[in-house]
C-alpha cells in the first residue's frame, strides 16, 4: 500500500478524533462555577434543617442527556435521577445569607416529578444544603415578584 | 392497595433487584441495580459516586470511580424512592426481593461484610465491580453461595443464580418496597402493583 494511503488514513482519523473531542466539549457545557452562576446538584431533604430558602424566577428547564451510549442512566452511578431535567433560573429572593446571592443565576439538576409542573418563566422556591436542592415549590398564581420574599418561609419543602 | 410486612429478625437477609417487575422479568442491562437487606431489615447498596461528562463515563465503565454504600439515611437523601414505597408507586419504581433464610453464622457474616465495605467501600466499576458484584460477595463470604456470578455481574443474574442454587432458602415478592418499623424490628413492605 503506498505511503499516500497511509497518511490519507491518518489524516482522516486525526480529524475525526478532533471533530468528535471538540464536538463533545461544546455538547457538555463545563461546570465552571462563577459568583454570577451557581451550579448546584440535587438530593433530597431527608429531614434535615435547610441551609437556605430561596425565591427563583425559572429562565430555562432543559432535559438532560444520558451521557455517552446512555450509560449515564444506570441507577448505579449515584448521580442518575429519574428523568432528570437541568434548570437555570435568577436567585430574586432569599431569607438568609448563604451559598446563592439574589441578582445571580443557579442551575441544578432535579428529577422532573419534582418540578410539580412549573414551566419557564415560572415563579419558585427552593430549599438548599450545602450544595444540593434539596426541594422544590412552583408559585402559586397569587404570589408575585414582590411578594416572593414573604412567600419563600412558607413554601412546601418536603 | 394491599400489602405485606416481611420482619427481619435475625433470621433472613434479601436481594432486591430495582427495575424487575416480577420473578420472570430480565430488566435491560442498564434498567436494573441491586440492593440488599440485611439481617436486622436495614436496607444497604453499593453505587458509583456521582459526576458528568464522558470522560466520568469511560471512567466508570473501565477504569473505577469511587465506590459509595448507602444506609437508610443514604438512601433517604439520594433514593428515597429505594426505602418508600409510596414514593416507589409515583415515580414508578417497581422492584422484586429475593428473601433468603440464614442461620445466625451466616447472617452475622452477611452483615459484618457490609459493615466492612462501608468503612472502605473500595473502586466502583460498572464492569465487574459494581452493586450486583458486591452483592454477590455478601452472598459469597456468608456461604450462601458457593461461586460468582455466572456470565455478567448484573442484579438479575445474581437472582437467577441465587433462585437456581438456592430454591431451599429463597421467597420472591414484586411489588412498590419500603422499609418501616415493628417493634423493634425492621420490616420490608411490599406493596401491590
Amino acid at each position: 500500500m503506498s505511503a499516500n494511503w497511509w497518511r490519507f488514513r491518518f489524516v482522516v482519523a486525526t480529524s475525526l478524533v478532533t471533530a468528535l473531542t471538540v464536538f463533545n466539549l461544546y455538547k457538555e457545557e463545563p461546570l465552571a462555577m462563577t459568583d454570577l452562576n451557581v451550579q448546584m446538584g440535587w438530593e433530597w431533604r431527608a429531614e434535615r434543617v435547610l441551609e437556605q430558602r430561596l425565591g427563583l424566577r425559572l429562565t430555562q428547564i432543559k432535559k438532560e442527556g444520558n451521557g455517552l451510549f446512555g450509560i449515564g442512566r444506570s441507577p448505579s452511578l449515584a448521580g442518575s435521577l429519574p428523568d432528570v431535567q437541568r434548570v437555570q433560573a435568577d436567585v430574586i429572593a432569599l431569607d438568609r445569607l448563604g451559598t446563592a446571592k439574589i441578582g445571580t443565576k443557579i442551575t441544578f439538576r432535579i428529577p422532573k416529578i419534582e418540578l410539580r409542573g412549573a414551566h419557564e418563566g415560572a415563579l419558585a422556591a427552593v430549599g438548599i444544603i450545602g450544595q444540593n436542592v434539596v426541594c422544590f415549590a412552583p408559585a402559586p398564581a397569587t404570589v408575585s415578584e414582590a411578594s416572593l420574599a414573604s412567600w419563600i418561609s412558607e413554601a412546601p419543602c418536603p | 392497595m394491599a400489602a405485606q410486612n416481611i420482619v427481619f429478625a435475625g433470621d433472613k437477609v434479601a436481594l432486591i433487584v430495582r427495575g424487575k417487575t416480577s420473578a420472570e422479568h430480565s430488566p435491560g442491562k442498564l434498567e436494573q441495580h441491586a440492593d440488599c437487606v440485611r439481617s436486622n431489615g436495614s436496607p444497604v447498596g453499593y453505587f458509583g459516586e456521582g459526576g458528568e461528562g464522558s470522560g466520568y463515563i469511560i471512567k466508570a465503565v473501565l477504569i473505577g470511580i469511587q465506590g459509595e454504600v448507602y444506609d437508610l439515611d443514604g438512601f433517604k437523601k439520594h433514593r428515597p424512592y429505594y426505602v418508600d414505597a409510596n414514593m416507589a408507586r409515583g415515580y414508578g419504581v417497581v422492584s422484586t426481593a429475593l428473601v433468603v433464610r440464614v442461620s445466625s453464622s451466616q447472617a452475622q457474616i452477611f452483615d459484618d461484610y457490609w459493615r466492612d465495605l462501608t468503612t472502605d467501600p473500595g473502586t466502583f466499576r460498572l464492569l465487574g465491580k459494581n452493586c450486583s458484584t458486591r452483592a454477590s460477595g455478601a452472598f459469597r463470604h456468608s456461604g450462601i453461595l458457593a461461586s460468582g456470578i455466572p456470565g455478567l455481574d448484573t442484579p438479575n443474574n445474581l437472582y437467577k443464580q441465587l433462585v437456581r442454587q438456592r430454591p431451599d432458602l429463597c421467597t420472591s415478592y414484586s411489588g412498590y418496597i419500603g422499609f418501616t418499623t415493628e417493634g423493634s424490628n425492621t420490616a420490608m413492605v411490599i406493596e401491590d402493583l
